[in-house]
């Protein structure tokens, strides 16, 4: 069985392979990209249901991701954004994105705003 | 020396005295030849002392006399008038009375000699001789073997300054009218002399005490002007139409000016070094800087105020003061200003909150990932050992304490820097604080956690830095009641009916008591002070960076609330934080105030 798709956007190996084993465990479909340029090819190869951006990242960052997906997808796939910022929550109003995670972060949280993402995109 | 014939003695009119008779005439015809010489003398000399000696011989030799001499009149401390003898010409063969210690400091009144004083002191002369001899008289002018004398009193403008006197010896001479003329005359030439000596000493010690002053004036200006140069901070002084009209060193510098010559203008020309804006970076027109406000009256401290140099484009940040300058009267005559340039401050702690930013952005990183393992090692591990499990919580709970202290230090920083962004949205506050008990349970399972809360208290707040006032003060209750007696959570609501408009519809206090150990008086008024931890170094030290409480009150400030506590050491402490209640109104307003 194969459930909803999740593309995780992170520059930290480490930290992206514990999100991916996390969800993985929990029966979700993981893609994976390290900086925003991958996440862009990563998106052409399948549309996610939802996208978890890291902001600061190398060649392309979160906020230059964000505007590029949205030109040419809109708001296919909603966002939540994971980051180490002072303000995690106003990062994620900059970019107009529909979540935030601050890290460190508990899985049990990870967990539920994922399922609370996919979910509600599943019942659109 | 003729002997003293008693019968003589008798007052009667002293015609028996002899008389020099025609005589006379010639003598005061010489005296005169001799006040002709004084006054010449007199013109030409500095000081009295100067010329008087030969004065009084020409006037001795030309008047006949024994002796001639000039007595000046003090006053002395206790109220005495005395006259002492200055100068003395004495006839050959005569006993001079210049050493003779009765002379000096000699007073009228004990002298019994009151009778010169009070004709010498009217302008007149006085005279007498041995025949008519008071005792007094006697008792003062025999030893001297003085048979007659005449008494000119020296008038210095309008006041009797001494006397000048002329003694016969070897006979009770008579002083005929044409020798006492002439002897006035000397008196008078005399007396205009001191005069003007007097007016020249005088002139001579103002001039002294002129230039003294000059000269003191000269060094304390050089003075003044060293440490002008030599402090660091801008100085100018302004004048009432706010011309610069002196500027030091360090005022050069601020501006980045070549010379100081050219900062003396026009304090509204100084737009031309550099911009001007005030602390929150808004331009600031020149009438509304510290200077003009001075020249108002109005003295100013440490207005903070930023430039940039168009030479540059480097940007200062300065202090700027300024106190109005007034005169004798009080009228302001200008305007001193100081400018502290606190550029290197500012970028110091800049560059601190950069740093802690930069730390604690990069250490989160590592903690998310040091705590999601540990998380996904307990989860997935359903083998793993009771001890093993015990190990990965451990990790997880120091991962937690290390992501605690990164957003104290975020916190504080954010405090400093800017204030904390808010995001108010609805929320019941018992949820709230429900919750942070609930979080509290997982580190702390058997404490007895006592809630006493209505069923709802809604507000407007930001949850997440409620909650973090609320684990804050849980944590404190928890950490500091050791022997685990039961912590009482309170929330009172207050609503103030009719009160629409003046402040909300009320407000709600939530309390947090524990039975601890409590906070000693000398510390309590520490307590909201950052990185002030009150039982560093007691038994009931249990870590932390001590801005908790720091951190919380701002939160609070924030949200239009207080924060306060008592506390009594032994017994325990109750915190107690108050909020407006949120209204229906700011719900519908939108969600982020922040």
């Amino acid at each position: 069985m194969s459930g909803p798709r999740v593309l995780i956007v992170d520059d930290d190996p480490d930290l992206l392979a514990l999100m991916a084993e996390t969800l993985d465990l929990e029966g979700y479909e993981v893609d994976s990209a390290s900086n925003g340029a991958r996440a862009l090819d990563a998106v052409e190869r399948g549309m996610p249901d939802l996208i978890l951006l890291d902001m600061k990242m190398p060649v392309m960052d979160g906020k230059e991701f964000t505007r590029r997906f949205r030109l040419t997808h809109d708001h296919e796939a909603p966002i939540v954004v994971v980051t180490a910022a002072a303000d995690a929550r106003k990062s994620a109003d900059e970019i107009g994105a529909n979540g935030f995670l601050g890290k460190p972060f508990d899985l049990d949280v990870l967990l539920a705003t994922v399922a609370r993402e996919t979910g509600a995109r599943a019942g659109d | 020396m003729e002997p003293l014939d008693p019968a003589q003695e008798n007052h009667a009119d002293g015609s028996e005295a002899p008389v020099h008779g025609a005589a006379e005439y010639g003598s005061a015809g010489r005296i005169l030849g001799a006040v002709r010489f004084a006054a010449e003398s007199f013109l030409t000399s500095q000081t009295m002392s100067e010329r008087i000696d030969e004065v009084l011989a020409e006037l001795g030799a030309a008047a006949d006399v024994s002796r001639v001499y000039v007595f000046e009149n003090e006053l002395a401390a206790d109220g005495d008038l005395v006259t002492c003898q200055r100068f003395e010409w004495a006839a050959p063969g005569i006993p001079p009375q210049i050493d003779n210690p009765v002379m000096q400091r000699m007073s009228y009144e004990r002298s019994g000699l009151e009778m010169w004083a009070r004709e010498l002191s009217q302008g007149r002369i006085y005279e007498s001789r041995v025949g008519q001899y008071t005792q007094s008289e006697r008792d003062f002018a025999l030893p001297q073997k003085t048979q007659s004398y005449l008494l000119v009193p020296l008038m210095v403008e309008g006041s009797w300054w001494g006397f000048i006197g002329f003694d016969e010896c070897t006979s009770p001479r008579r002083w005929e009218k044409p020798v006492r003329d002439a002897l006035q005359a000397a008196g008078s030439i005399l007396s205009a002399a001191i005069q003007g000596w007097n007016a020249r000493r005088e002139k001579e010690r103002l001039l002294e005490r002129q230039r003294t002053f000059t000269e003191a004036a000269w060094r304390r200006a050089a003075e003044w002007e060293a440490v002008l140069a030599s402090i660091v901070d801008g100085v100018w002084v302004v004048d009432t139409d706010m011309q610069v009209t002196f500027a030091n060193e360090g005022a050069r510098r601020i501006f980045g000016a070549r010379r100081i010559e050219d900062l003396l203008r026009p304090w509204s020309e100084y737009v031309i070094f550099a911009e001007i804006f005030d602390a929150a970076e808004k331009p600031v027109g020149v009438e509304e800087m510290p200077p003009l406000r001075a020249l108002q009256g109005q003295a100013t401290t440490d207005i903070g105020t930023q430039i940039v140099l168009r030479s540059t484009g480097e940007r200062k940040y300065l202090g700027l003061s300024a106190a109005p300058i007034r005169d004798s009267t009080g009228e302001i005559v200008g305007a001193v200003a100081v400018a502290t340039d606190r550029t290197q401050q500012v970028e110091f702690g800049r560059l601190k909150d950069q740093f802690i930013r930069v730390a604690a952005h990069e250490l989160k990183t590592p903690v998310a990932i040091m705590k999601g393992y540990a998380q996904l090692a307990l989860r997935v591990g359903d083998q793993t050992s009771p001890s093993q499990r015990e190990r990965l919580r451990a990790i997880d709970r120091g991962s937690d304490r290390i992501d605690r202290i990164i957003q104290d230090l975020l916190s504080v920083s954010q405090v400093y820097a800017e204030g904390f962004a808010l995001h108010f949205k609805p929320a019941d506050l018992r949820e709230l604080t429900v919750a942070a008990i609930g979080s509290l349970s997982k580190e702390a399972p058997d404490r007895e956690i006592l809630l006493d809360a209505p069923a709802a208290a809604p507000v407007l707040v930001d949850v997440d830095r409620i909650g973090y006032v609320l684990r804050s003060l849980l944590d404190n209750a928890v950490r500091y009641s050791p022997a685990g007696g039961p912590i009482a959570v309170t929330i009172d609501v207050k609503t103030d009916e009719g009160s629409a408009g003046t402040g909300g519809p009320g407000t709600v206090t939530v309390s947090i008591a524990d039975q601890g150990i409590g906070i000693s008086p000398t510390k309590q008024r520490h307590l909201f002070e950052p990185f002030f931890r009150a039982h560093t170094d007691t038994p009931y030290d249990y870590g932390g960076m001590g801005v908790g409480l720091f951190t919380s009150r701002e939160i609070v400030r924030q949200h239009g609330g207080t924060i306060w506590f008592e506390s009594s050491e032994g017994e325990g402490s109750t915190f107690h934080f108050r909020l407006p209640l949120g209204d229906v109104d700011e719900r519908a307003q939108g969600l982020d105030r922040g």
